[in-house]
């Protein structure tokens, strides 16, 4: 069995610098566990090679470390992509938002395209205007009449011209977040649309609320892939090895005085972190500032304790994961019932075989008798 | 080799990134290193609709500052973006900004920038748009970009070397009609940016009547279209010495070191060749002739600049090869000129006088001959033409003011206040208040009515 193990350590001179300085270092640096690199390497496959793909979603319980994960992902594609940056100025790596929780029932698309143009760069924002409205209607149009369509066009352009190589949308589970069932099918739709007429892949990154989504539209779901970015659960002891080997790793990262030595308490930090690593970095920031700031020599159970979530808070999000955890693992119980639509279970595949071999039937015609055809007539 | 980014956080490296980034997409210009490369007025309008932002607005947020312009950019810069696509100093200036706006090092190649050296930037460029209709509509057919060339903007070009059909100078439509301008506000390539309307139309469309296509015009465009082909070779290479050397040789060999002989054995105006002579560089279609005469194309010139060897004696020369060289210089009679002056101001004695302008048409001369040999009469004309348009406006206004007054009167008897907006809806004239005589003659009419102004 594979074990991550990160044995790299702060230097020494870490700890004779300021606090704040020591938290950055805990707070910036990324540690990858096998969750997140098998999650980094499809995405990366996908973004490399999309095969028709045009939407992709990351899904995964709250915490689980999906923004770490969209980080990670943006670092590999910037690295991929230096050479073809000094060549192009005008290509951006990668690019992407956060869309924004609704305030008023229905997800602000015009928001969303100012935001995405921000993000690319785009200059002149508040100054865009729509040639092709202009052009088809022979109008004249105001400076005002900053529409969303002029927002749409405009972000088209900027994708097609400055060509991320993805465009990630992160909490993108708020866009699910409609007052009624149609909008909810277009939501997807138009983000679809986007990514096929600017041709650049579109990842979705979002809680299970996100998986539910896809589901809504065949159209969509044939255009998306979804990769699963679970928790390590309990119930698997390679996942619970695994995660004593991450809670392993903080502790060589964390810049206190005395060794930290948490490992001992990995049960209690399993009950509060529910397998999810995001939750456990943030509730070692905690600790870690509090230490800082009290001058702890090391993390003491007590302190652990302090700064752990409640148990409320926690019990709601194992709910909605492992709700969450139930819908994707209900494949199997979709795929029979699939079947059964198809009538895929009616099949002999030896009877199929059978028809095959056998030679087909050749129309006997006796020796010297025409072909019923007709012959030409007329001409010299 | 791939490059090392471990000092850098996610943050610090985005950011060092971002701000290598061009502001502008870098877009690739239309057939970069063919004869048929874009103009940098098209590559302009082209990222103006590609950023769907105004051409005024893409000027005053980043060029006004990388230019160093005093003054907001305004509409007439529209007149004069013809200039865009030669090589004047704002030129450079602007292929600078927009070189670094866009993060490229080509855009040079979009303007006769190379040609300076060369040519004389007088009878370069046309001063409205032309294009081919076909070319719009083919690439509009093939999904490819619809551009402008910068065979187009040269001024001798004519014709489409690639249809063989005659450039169009105005919309081609009845109702519109109108001259282009190589950029406008919000312009896009293969539109009319006055209608709007789409100026591409296929090959089978196209009236063979009015596209006849004269032998001159086609050898010049195959010349200035190699020309453009082969600029990159001209980069800050001089040729004029070599020009002057091989005309002074010519006119040694050959005329007996006279001028005017010279002229007669290349059928040239003698004072433009004497003008040549100095070191002045001659303008492009003169070029094409003088390397006609030397037995070289123009694509030879730019490879190593007029050569006296290749120089021949003709005699054939074609009357087609003397293109407005030479002024007619006409005799005027002082008096048969006056007589006729008056004759014609007689004739609309009882009609519309005629302008300085219409006369001097009539009889064929400048308005300017006449205002210098005949001021008096000059003068008579024009206050006549004066006092006559003074007075027609005066009863315009009159009827204006009648018919406002009437709409006021009839608007308050139908029951309804005569607010500005309801008269001029009745009139049917959205501009009838913009005179203050009128908003004078519609507060007069409501206090006549006896109704209090509300404002």
């Amino acid at each position: 069995m594979e074990i991550y193990n990160n044995t790299n350590t702060f230097s020494s001179e870490l700890l004779n610098k300021s606090k704040e300085e020591k938290y950055n270092y805990f707070h910036n640096k990324l540690i990858t566990h096998p969750n997140l690199e098998k999650a980094i390497l499809e995405v990366m496959n996908n973004i490399e090679n999309p095969a028709g793909i045009s939407l992709f979603m990351i899904t995964g319980p709250t915490g689980v470390g999906k923004t770490t994960l969209k980080n990670k992902v943006e670092m590999k594609v910037i690295e991929s992509r230096l050479l073809e940056l000094d060549s192009n100025k005008g290509i951006i790596p990668i690019a992407g938002i956060e869309a924004v929780a609704p305030d008023a029932g229905y997800y602000n698309w015009k928001d969303h395209y100012k935001r995405s143009l921000e993000a690319l760069c785009e200059p002149m924002i508040n100054y865009k205007i729509d040639y092709e409205k202009i052009y088809k209607t022979n109008s004249v149009l105001s400076k005002s009449e900053n529409t969303a369509s002029a927002y749409r066009k405009s972000l088209e352009n900027a994708l097609r011209n400055r060509r991320p190589a993805a465009f990630i949308i992160d909490e993108a589970q708020h866009i699910t977040k409609v007052a009624s069932g149609k909008r909810l099918q277009d939501q997807l739709d138009i983000i679809k649309s986007l990514s096929n007429l600017s041709g650049i892949i579109h990842i979705l990154i979002g809680t299970y609320d996100l998986g539910l989504f896809i589901d809504m539209n065949g159209q969509l779901s044939r255009r998306t892939a979804n990769v699963h970015f679970p928790r390590y659960k309990a119930e698997n002891n390679d996942d619970i090895r695994k995660f004593i080997s991450v809670v392993k790793t903080f502790e060589n990262h964390m810049p206190l005085e005395n060794e930290v030595n948490i490992l001992k308490y990995w049960e209690f930090i399993y009950e509060r972190t529910i397998g999810c690593v995001g939750i456990l970095k943030n509730w070692l920031e905690r600790c870690l500032w509090y230490a800082l700031d009290n001058n702890y020599k090391t993390i003491s159970y007590e302190l652990l304790k302090e700064q752990a979530l409640s148990l409320g808070k926690i019990e709601k999000i194992a709910i909605e994961a492992i709700q969450g955890e139930k819908e994707i693992e209900e494949n199997e119980d979709k795929r029979k019932e699939l079947h059964k639509m198809l009538k895929l279970d009616f099949v002999n595949i030896s009877e199929i075989e059978r028809i095959e071999k056998e030679p087909k039937n050749k129309v006997k015609t006796s020796v010297g008798k025409r072909k019923p055809h007709r012959d030409a007539v007329g001409g010299v | 080799m791939q490059k090392d980014v471990s000092p850098y956080t996610l943050d610090s490296l985005k950011a060092k990134i971002m701000s290598s980034r061009s502001i502008f997409y870098s877009i690739e210009p239309m057939g970069l290193g063919t004869a048929y490369v874009e103009s940098l007025t098209s590559y302009f309008c082209r990222l103006a609709v590609l950023h769907n932002v105004t051409i005024l607005n893409l000027l005053n947020k980043y060029f006004i500052q990388i230019i160093n312009s005093n003054n907001a950019f305004n509409t007439p810069f529209f007149y004069y973006s013809r200039n865009l696509n030669g090589f004047t100093p704002n030129v450079i200036k602007y292929v600078k900004a927009l070189n670094i706006l866009t993060g490229r090092n080509d855009l040079e190649e979009l303007t006769f920038l190379s040609c300076q050296n060369i040519l004389n930037l007088k009878g370069l460029l046309k001063k409205t748009k032309s294009y081919c209709p076909v070319c719009y509509q083919e690439n509009q057919k093939n999904g490819l970009v619809v551009y402008d060339q910068l065979l187009w903007t040269c001024k001798p070009i004519n014709i489409c070397p690639i249809h063989n059909i005659k450039l169009l100078d105005y919309c081609h439509y009845d109702d519109c009609k109108k001259p282009l301008l190589f950029i406008d506000n919000k312009s896009l390539p293969g539109y009319c940016s006055k209608c709007h309307r789409w100026l591409g139309i296929s090959e089978s469309h196209i009236n063979p009547n009015n596209n006849i296509i004269e032998n001159y015009e086609l050898q010049i465009s195959n010349e200035i279209s190699d020309l453009i082909l082969e600029m990159r070779k001209i980069k800050n290479q001089t040729y004029t010495g070599k020009f002057v050397s091989s005309l002074n040789y010519v006119k040694d060999q050959y005329c007996d070191n006279s001028i005017i002989k010279l002229s007669k054995l290349l059928s040239f105006d003698k004072h433009n060749l004497k003008r040549y002579l100095t070191g002045i560089k001659p303008n492009i279609e003169y070029l094409v002739l003088f390397c006609k005469r030397f037995n070289m194309s123009l694509a030879e010139f730019v490879e190593g600049g007029l050569d006296y060897k290749l120089f021949e004696v003709k005699t054939d020369i074609q009357k087609e090869d003397f293109i407005k060289d030479k002024i007619k210089r006409i005799k005027i009679d002082s008096n048969i000129l006056e007589q006729s002056l008056n004759v014609i101001i007689n004739q609309f004695e009882n009609k519309t006088p005629p302008s300085l302008e219409e006369v001097a048409k009539i009889i064929g001369i400048s308005s300017s001959t006449i205002r210098y040999k005949f001021p008096n009469i000059a003068k008579s004309i024009v206050v006549k033409r004066y006092q006559y348009n003074k007075k027609q406006k005066e009863k315009r206004l009159g009827i204006l003011y009648e018919d406002i007054r009437n709409a006021t009167i009839e608007i308050f008897n139908m029951g309804k206040y005569p607010a500005q907006v309801l008269v001029t809806k009745f009139l049917g004239r959205p501009k009838v208040f913009m005179s203050p005589i009128a908003t004078k003659v519609w507060r007069e009419t409501l206090i006549d009515l006896g109704i209090k102004i509300m404002t």
